[in-house]
């Protein structure tokens, strides 16, 4: 069974109206072999089959009983009333176990809605890609929503594709995107533990003695309130500030620093622990896959001289849990350490060279961005046909990036994103293919401002 | 019976019951119509309560009342005396394995906020199209009686249910997703 491809829009409306047919009993022979195709082909079809008759029942019990908080489905139509035409004695006392069942029901629903009666701190606010929230007692879940309340606890971005916003109760804001794991709660302070990758965070004033407390492996942040941003790796943490002060103590020897606005520092035990301007904005950027896998998400693998081959990261499968389909994904970090911020302009050009091992329908090359004050701006593409590129030969793709659109994936929360990726920060650039694994490698990407080169 | 055999009996139907919504979901989308896969799950529940001890506590009590389920559904289309073509029950197949993949607690955690915003949403229909999903899914009316209750052709009642439903569906996944 071939189950590759998502619906086009077109096979998403003929399956909305099949379903609704067979709903209503209403299916022809040959609608009824169209929807076989459908529901053989696409896990998508399955599920909606499933989500559309859960949602009727729904519908049905609302109309025939009327609104309550539950659901109660006992209200039988004239024709039949309950267990009318069942031998007396035996089926009264099935009905009475029924019934005392619907209160026990009642009882268990009342006693989970007090169990969820959580301290909430924060909402989501936008979110996109794969997530994990793991809450109180190792709950896990990926089935998160905008405008769900959370009652603290590790959220988890796990690609490149992962953005999660979160508010806080006084409108403070952190925003999680790419690979990164925060754990955070609020018990009269707000505390935050970055255990993987960064954040960026506007943070209101806090209440007096009470910072913002973040922490990672080698730092410390006190935080009054004020806009920043901070990535954390395994031996060192790098925190920009755009608006206000951050207090940064470096765990290696206590020592602290107070950063103002448009300042970064990197605090590292082996290395100077200095302020510095935050550097002018530049067009250019290049790879650094020579040095090693910093900043990479893929497979890295070094070069090869006598096979000829470079440095290059191979795109590694993320399974999307509740639809069964995989991302084959590979992705450079831009954004942070050394580098200036690298900003998008009218002409700037991308070239990606890599190869891919297999035909692949379609292949994704995009960018993560972000405002100057570190707020996710959005993620902005380009779908190139798999003809663009041949298989088992190197390829050179020059991108003008005036033409990536924003993913369609963000289009919920497009209101709050940028319309375009010009006059941006990039934090990431990435490429994948879908559901198949064309074994795509990157070998070589490189940022330019066409004006700018002779 | 002993205390015990009735407590174990009380557990599994009550277990079963908990499945009530999903199982009358089941049998709805392989037979067409809410009544008839509502007594279909009634009379499931009946074999529950007599069969229980041939349940395996530990295994998935979603798995086993399904099973009845989908024997109460054969039961009434023998009732029906409806032929079955080859096709149609290729179908039936489909839809039990979309029901074998899909169903899962995950779909009762979102219960509460959908019901919440569908009534909100249905407080939104017109008068009209709420007739018409009052006649199908509360009066078990066919197109035709629905037709002749709202005055609309039969053609016209299938697309009103289509597109109400569909309607009500997008306004509930925006409500939940707005939720707060």
């Amino acid at each position: 069974m071939n189950e590759k491809f998502k619906l086009e829009d077109s096979e998403q409306q003929r399956l909305e109206y099949l379903v609704s047919l067979q709903l209503d009993g209403e299916l022809c022979e040959a609608e009824m072999e169209e929807l076989i195709e459908l529901l053989s082909l696409h896990p998508e079809a399955r599920q909606r089959m499933v989500a559309d008759s859960l949602f009727d029942v729904e519908l049905a019990d609302i109309l025939r009983n009327g609104v309550s908080e539950t659901p109660r489905h006992n209200h039988r139509s004239g024709r039949r009333q309950l267990f009318a035409r069942s031998p007396g004695g035996v089926l009264l006392a099935v009905a009475a176990i029924i019934l005392s069942l619907f209160a026990m029901q009642w009882v268990l629903e009342s006693r989970d809605f007090g169990e969820r009666q959580e301290h909430h701190i924060a909402k989501i606010t936008g979110m996109s890609g794969p997530l994990q929230w793991t809450g109180d007692g190792g709950r896990v879940t990926t089935k998160l929503t905008v405008g769900a309340q959370l009652p603290g606890g590790t959220i988890e971005g796990q690609s490149p594709e992962s953005w999660f916003e979160l508010m806080f109760k006084d409108g403070s804001r952190v925003v999680i995107a790419g690979q990164s794991r925060l754990v955070f709660s609020d018990l009269e302070q707000k505390e935050l533990h970055l255990i993987e990758g960064g954040f960026a965070a506007s943070v209101e004033p806090q209440p007096a003695g009470k910072p913002m407390l973040v922490y990672t492996r080698t730092a410390v942040l006190e935080v009054l309130g004020t806009e920043f941003e901070v990535e954390s790796e395994l031996a060192s943490t790098f925190l920009n500030v755009t608006e206000g002060k951050v207090r940064v103590k470096r765990l290696s020897d206590g020592q602290s620093l107070d950063v103002p606005a448009k300042h970064r520092v990197t605090a590292a035990a082996d290395q100077s622990f200095e302020l510095e301007a935050t550097p002018e904005m530049v067009s250019f950027w290049k790879d650094r896959l020579a040095l090693g896998p910093k900043g990479v998400y893929g497979d890295w693998r070094p070069g090869d001289a006598s096979e000829g081959r470079r440095p290059a990261v191979k795109s590694i499968p993320h399974t999307i849990k509740e639809t069964g389909k995989t991302i084959y994904c590979t992705s450079l970090r831009v954004f942070g350490g050394e580098s200036p911020p690298v900003v998008l302009r009218r002409d700037s050009q991308l070239v990606v060279e890599g190869r891919i091992a297999k035909k692949t329908k379609l292949l994704f090359v995009g960018v993560t961005l972000q405002h100057p004050n570190g707020d996710f701006a959005g993620r902005f593409q380009i779908r190139l046909p798999g003809e663009s590129v041949n298989v088992n030969e190197k390829f050179e793709l020059d991108l003008d990036v005036e033409d990536f659109k924003l993913d369609p994936s963000l289009r919920e929360t497009r209101h709050k994103l940028a319309d375009s990726p010009l006059g941006l920060i990039v934090t990431d650039i990435w490429c994948h293919t879908l559901w198949d694994s064309a074994g795509l490698e990157l070998e070589g990407v490189e940022l330019y401002e066409a004006a700018s080169v002779d | 019976m002993n205390s015990n055999e009735e407590e174990k009996r009380d557990r599994i139907v009550k277990l079963a019951f908990e499945c009530r919504v999903q199982l009358i979901a089941y049998a709805y989308a392989l037979l067409g119509d809410y009544s008839t896969a509502d007594d279909a799950v009634q009379d499931a529940m009946l074999t529950v309560v007599r069969k229980y001890d041939q349940f395996t506590e530990g295994t998935s009590i979603m798995a086993w009342c399904r099973s009845i389920v989908r024997l109460e559904v054969l039961r009434i289309r023998q009732k029906q005396k409806k032929d079955r073509t080859l096709v149609a029950r290729l179908l039936e197949d489909s839809i039990d394995q979309a029901f074998d993949e899909y169903f899962s607690a995950d779909f009762a955690s979102q219960d509460a906020r959908k019901r919440k915003a569908l009534v909100k949403c249905l407080g939104n229909l017109t008068k009209r199209g709420r007739s018409v999903l009052q006649g199908r899914f509360a009066e078990s009316l066919s197109y035709e009686q629905i037709g002749k209750k709202v005055g609309m052709s039969l053609e016209a009642v299938r697309k009103s249910l289509y597109r109400h439903k569909k309607q009500l569906r997008d306004c509930v996944e925006l409500n939940v997703r707005n939720v707060e």
